[in-house]
């Protein structure tokens, strides 16, 4: 009876912590450093080359794209959280890859890369929030929302 | 409209209220008028939300833009079906649906438990009246969906803007309309389980009544969680155009979780109602899977996480978390104190044994859990601790899960051939010399064929192995009830498994996860390529060639659509012709962009081809995937439907057993 419980509590323990070890291994594997501009920033010169994890809001008006090359450039920044008021830091992304539907001038990116020693940022994902409901239009453009504006070709081809 | 929406609300609150008090007296004093009060206020807190919720979607359906929650989430130019939907897009309306369904489950669980009126009953209305409580009082006091603009923002008193902000484009789709409410039903579900095992434990009932009382009720949130989720995926696939359905996102995770601790319950109750062990065990993972539900939903809520999918943050997430808090001390408490009741009536024989492959899923299925959620909340720990954040993604969770996954794949196949107590050499050898035949030939022949990934290999022999286990189980049943009965082959399967529906229920099931996880291991195969072409140029993929044949630009009233046409061709033949699009939202000052993906499937892969725009001298770009049998992870979750619906169904030797432990009319009728 003893000698039964035993061993099931050996065969136990070998599961458990191969299981463990499982884990453990694959998390020293795969883990990454999560920064926003400003940390970056802040440790910036222990960083260049490191694969990492950035996240910021697209600066409008700076996306570029490469159409040869099917990339793109844009900047981004930090944008304002509690007790600061104005975007702090700057940082200038390339990537080339697919561009999901949310990405946009004054959208939240998240992207996976490296900090060249130029201080690009050579992104090689990128995330965009993806909204669970609209919040763009203010209460003026709600009331313009059906005036007949016919598109434009330069609003089609980006 | 909103005042009297708002007036159903406290109302609503008022009744959840009294349904805990009555309920809880009626459970101490077993008297039958406070019983039947509590019922009534069960039926009325119930009907109150309906009420309450007809109220709102009035309001989204005939475009009551006055109220705040309706004008910045709903406008004219919406389909009907999507006004309706609209409702639970945001935060107020989605609070409202769960308050809704956790009053629908809270009633159709009080109809149903009123053949057995009692402590047990009354107790477990008392609980999930008091999450009930939680849920109105978050609503009535923080997020209120019947507010008015101008309660909320700086207009005149009676402003009506002339439209509203309308629901984002990327949200107007068949599985975005029905993919939040399953996933609801699913998070909201486990409070009747949950519930039934707080009262087992607060009136010291610890047998397996409760267990058999909620076995469906478990099943009911099981199903939908899982169904839901793959939805979701489907979603994800179709329209955002990343190539995948499931990326180990943070909110994703928040779903996952509840629903791999609720699969290892449903397994863990059988050894309970079998062998009357593991009765701690299963109380503590009904709490955590109820615990893991509350909290995917502050996941979400909180912005404690960063995800993809941004929801509206709001104050109640610290609240939630206090939920989360009271619940596991609520649940420990009376854990703690019942500890003596909750004995097992017996001891593990053998390793090799049902219980045994009961006991590894469960191992499996609570370091998956673990693994998941150390993954999911590293970024919050490690910032807490250390100041920096640190992020794992999905090769961490692949790394981990895949081999998890895997092994419980095998076990799939396993554990069901295993009798209970112990196991004898000679049956393992009769039971498992097919499965592990078949297992070995696939390996074998996937590596002659020159499959170099080891993990796919290992994943189809495992996959051959329970696919033949099951069939041998049908085939086996089959026969002995041929030549007991005298039926006919195909009478002999249908009987069976209208005879013992859990079991053969089970297996189909099972069959169901088979066929994901086939359609999971397809993933080892993927490639993608990109392309920028002119008219009349063409790109290779995996053996396809795809010709760019030219693009046509249409204005509608919203959008401006892109279409493209591609030619199919594999080895010099024309498979067909694909047509991905993109849409320009112009009228909206962010000119937002959806890409409508073209997608060719059939049971050996998909091709999956997205148009991402072109510049100024005509070239197209294209972004092609090629996924090998992603197509079986939709049919499996057919099969898994269909298993679940089979085994909802009560079959006759169960009906005995109900009737001989005698859960019929007693008590309380006094």
């Amino acid at each position: 009876m003893k000698q039964r419980k035993v061993k099931f509590a050996a065969g136990f323990a070998v599961i458990v912590v191969s299981l463990f070890y499982l884990v453990v291994t694959g998390f020293q594997e795969t883990a990454m450093y999560y920064f926003t501009v400003t940390e970056l920033e802040a440790r910036e010169t222990e960083f260049v080359g490191k694969r990492i994890k950035l996240a910021g809001r697209v600066i409008p008006n700076t996306i570029t794209r490469d159409d040869r090359e099917m990339s793109l450039k844009f900047d981004i920044w930090e944008p304002p959280a509690e007790g600061v008021e104005t975007p702090q830091g700057r940082r200038t992304i390339s990537y080339k890859g697919i561009v999901p539907d949310t990405f946009k001038d004054g959208a939240d990116v998240v992207l996976e890369g490296v900090t060249r020693r130029n201080g690009v940022f050579k992104a090689e994902t990128l995330l965009a929030k993806c909204p669970s409901k609209y919040e763009g239009k203010s209460y003026e453009e709600m009331k313009e929302v059906h005036s007949d504006d016919a598109p434009t070709t330069k609003a089609v081809a980006y | 409209m909103n005042n009297f929406g708002n007036f159903t609300l406290w109302l609503t609150l008022i009744t959840a209220v009294y349904a805990v008090v009555t309920a809880a007296l009626a459970a101490r004093t077993r008297r039958y008028d406070l019983t039947l009060s509590a019922e009534r206020a069960t039926a009325a807190t119930f009907g109150l939300s309906l009420v309450s919720f007809a109220t709102l979607e009035y309001l989204f359906l005939t475009d009551g833009f006055g109220i705040h929650y309706v004008a910045t989430h709903s406008s004219r130019d919406l389909p009907t079906i999507y006004k309706f939907t609209a409702l639970w897009s945001g935060m107020q309306g989605s609070l409202l649906l769960w308050a809704l369904i956790l009053a629908g489950y809270s009633y159709f669980a009080m109809r149903v438990t009123r053949n057995f009126r009692g402590p047990l009953a009354s107790n477990a209305t008392a609980v999930m009246a008091a999450v009930q409580i939680f849920f109105v009082g978050i609503i009535c006091i923080y997020e209120n969906p019947f507010l008015l603009i101008s309660d909320v923002e700086s207009v005149a008193a009676g402003f009506v803007p002339a439209d509203g902000q309308g629901m984002n484009p990327l949200l107007v789709h068949p599985a975005m309309a029905i993919h939040p409410p399953m996933l609801y039903m699913g998070y909201v579900g486990f409070v009747v389980p949950y519930a039934f095992a707080m009262a087992a434990l607060i009136c010291g009932q610890v047998n397996e009544e409760w267990i058999r009382a909620t076995r469906r009720w478990t099943l009911v949130p099981w199903f939908f969680l899982g169904t839901g989720q793959l939805l979701g995926g489907k979603w994800a696939y179709v329209v955002l155009g990343w190539g995948g359905y499931w990326g180990w996102d943070p909110v994703e995770n928040a779903a996952l979780l509840p629903w791999l601790t609720g699969t290892a319950f449903l397994h863990s109750v059988m050894i309970q109602e079998k062998r009357g062990m593991l009765k701690v065990w299963n109380i503590i993972l009904i709490v955590l899977t109820f615990t893991l539900c509350i909290y995917g939903t502050f996941l979400t809520r909180s912005g404690v996480v960063s995800s993809v999918h941004a929801f509206a943050q709001s104050p109640v997430g610290p609240t939630f978390f206090g939920l989360v808090l009271a619940i596991v001390l609520f649940s420990a408490y009376f854990v703690w104190s019942r500890l003596d009741l909750l004995k097992s009536k017996n001891e593990y024989e053998s390793p090799v044994s049902r219980e045994g492959g009961f006991l590894l899923n469960n191992l499996l299925f609570i370091t998956a859990t673990f693994a998941v959620f150390w993954g999911t909340m590293f970024p919050v720990i490690s910032e807490a601790v250390t100041g920096s954040k640190i992020t794992v993604g999905p090769p961490f969770f692949n790394s981990v899960m895949v081999p998890i996954g895997l092994l419980l794949l095998l076990l799939t196949g396993v554990g069901p051939l295993l009798a209970w107590r112990k196991t004898s050499g000679r049956s393992l050898r009769r039971q498992f010399t097919g499965p592990a035949l078949s297992a070995i030939v696939t390996s074998a022949t996937l590596a002659a064929l020159g499959m170099g990934d080891v993990y796919a290999i290992i994943s189809f022999a495992f996959a051959a192995f329970v696919v033949v286990a099951i069939i041998l189980e049908f085939h086996r049943g089959a026969l002995a009830r041929g030549s007991s009965a005298g039926e006919s082959y195909p009478v002999a399967i249908v009987n069976l498994v209208r005879r013992n529906r859990r079991r053969y229920g089970g297996y189909i099931i099972h069959f169901g996860i088979v066929l994901l996880f086939i359609g999971f291991t397809g993933n080892a195969f993927n490639q993608d390529k990109e392309a920028a072409l002119k008219v009349g140029e063409s790109a290779e993929i995996a053996g396809y060639t795809l010709v760019y044949e030219g693009s046509d630009e249409t204005q509608n009233p919203l959008t401006v659509v892109i279409e493209t046409q591609l030619g199919i061709f594999k080895n010099g033949e024309r498979l067909g012709t694909m047509w991905p699009e993109q849409h320009v939202y112009y009228k909206r000052s962010d000119q937002q962009r959806t890409t409508e993906v073209a997608i060719r499937s059939s049971l050996r892969e998909d091709l999956y081809v997205l148009y991402e725009g072109q510049n100024e001298s005509g070239v197209a770009f294209f972004r092609a995937y090629v996924n090998p049998l992603v197509m079986w992870v939709w049919i499996g979750a057919w099969v898994l439907t269909i298993g679940t619906v089979i085994v909802m169904f009560p079959d006759k030797r169960e009906e005995e057993l109900r009737r001989r432990v005698g859960m019929a009319p007693r008590e309380a009728r006094a």
